[in-house]
């Protein structure tokens, strides 16, 4: 099969290597290897957490939640996967149980936001659009949710992402094509009711 | 037979990867399949420039402070699990051994005490009552006191004249102050 796209954000060998032999320098009790793991994928945690609650407090709470686990089972971590993978598998688990635990909110949140827009009847600007997009975004099931965000926003290869869910790529692709489907076809709705 | 084109199709279309020569001529030809591609790749555009300029508008912490807190929940919850573990077997280990030591010896006292009765009672001396004035001697009297079972000791002395109520009193102040003064 001719692969004419670069598999996007691939962590290279000498990656998983660094990232095994902080981890094995942490469990050592070197902990300078804390710092190192946190500035490798502080930013990324956070950056998804916050793509699940935009909002940055929640973000930064999921984040160090997510770390704090982390750390407490890196004794557990098999090394059959990538350090990079199983922490997004952490955070994503967390980030959806989160999601769950807070579904009457992001609903409160969008019906409230659709009055306001209504009343105004003012045209959606750009950022607007934005901002209306990313509230249908969260209106997807959350792990198909989580799906397109690891592939396209943390631009994750499909099979790591295979690998974090134990499902097939096959499987993975379906997903993110069912929510981008998904995601179409609530662009649309607002259209309809305003026409 | 061959259908429409699949999830996993649209996708390794829109990832770059050519379909197999069957699949591509279909496409060619379907428009129900040409406008599902034509309309993902479209969403899948506007969720990738949503992202890029939405990354841009990320508040982001103060990394080092983030750090901080984290080490810090992570020392705090280790040191609480030491405590918990140290409370589960340094706290209750004295006591409980203090207290299984005492019962041990209470019960080996016991043990040691019966054992001594059932052998003194197997085998009574032969007159039944141990005579004490046969026994007078500082030593032997005490070895005879210590060999007789407690009903013996208080039968010989209930029968004790007063003139040997009185060496026994001398007697055992005698012991007494021996004991005093080695101490």
């Amino acid at each position: 099969m001719d692969r004419t796209l670069a598999t996007p954000a691939l962590m290279t060998l000498n990656d998983t290597d660094a990232d095994l032999s902080l981890v094995e320098r942490y469990l050592g009790g070197d902990l300078t290897a804390f710092d190192e793991i946190m500035l490798r994928y502080e930013r990324q945690i956070y950056r998804l957490c916050y793509r699940f609650t935009s909002n940055a407090d929640d973000a930064r709470d999921l984040a160090q939640d997510v770390f704090i686990k982390a750390f407490e089972n890196l004794v557990n971590f098999r090394k059959e996967s990538s350090l990079k993978t199983w922490l997004y598998r952490i955070a994503t688990n967390h980030c959806i149980n989160h999601v769950k635990s807070n579904t009457r909110q992001f609903v409160e949140v969008t019906d409230s936001t659709k009055q306001t827009r209504a009343t105004a009847h003012v045209a959606l600007e750009e950022k607007e659009q934005r901002e209306h997009f990313r509230h249908l975004v969260t209106k997807l099931p959350p792990k198909q949710r989580a799906i397109l965000e690891l592939r396209i926003h943390e631009q994750l290869s499909y099979e790591e992402i295979a690998s974090m869910s134990n499902r097939s790529v096959s499987t993975i692709k379906a997903s993110v094509f069912f929510a981008l489907e998904k995601l179409r076809k609530l662009v649309k709705e607002p259209l309809r009711v305003r026409s | 037979m061959f259908g429409h084109l699949k999830a996993e199709d649209f996708m390794n279309l829109m990832e770059g990867i050519t379909l197999a020569h069957k699949r591509q001529v279909h496409l060619g030809s379907c428009a129900r399949c040409a406008e599902t591609l034509k309309s993902a790749e479209a969403t899948r555009n506007q969720v990738t420039a949503m992202q890029t300029t939405a990354d841009e508008h990320i508040p982001e912490p103060d990394w080092t402070d983030f750090r901080g807190e984290v080490r810090n929940a992570l020392l705090s919850r280790s040191v609480k699990r030491e405590g918990a573990k140290r409370s589960w077997l340094g706290g209750g280990w004295k006591p409980a051994a203090a207290w299984g030591f005492s019962m041990v010896l209470v019960f080996g006292l016991m043990t040691s005490v019966v054992l001594r009765n059932q052998q003194i009672t197997m085998e009574p001396s032969a007159s039944g009552v141990v005579s004490v004035e046969e026994t007078l001697e500082p030593a032997g009297t005490i070895n005879a006191i210590a060999s007789m079972s407690q009903p013996d000791v208080f039968d010989a002395i209930i029968q004790l004249d007063e003139h040997e109520t009185e060496s026994l009193r001398l007697l055992l102040e005698d012991l007494t102050k021996q004991s005093v003064s080695r101490q």
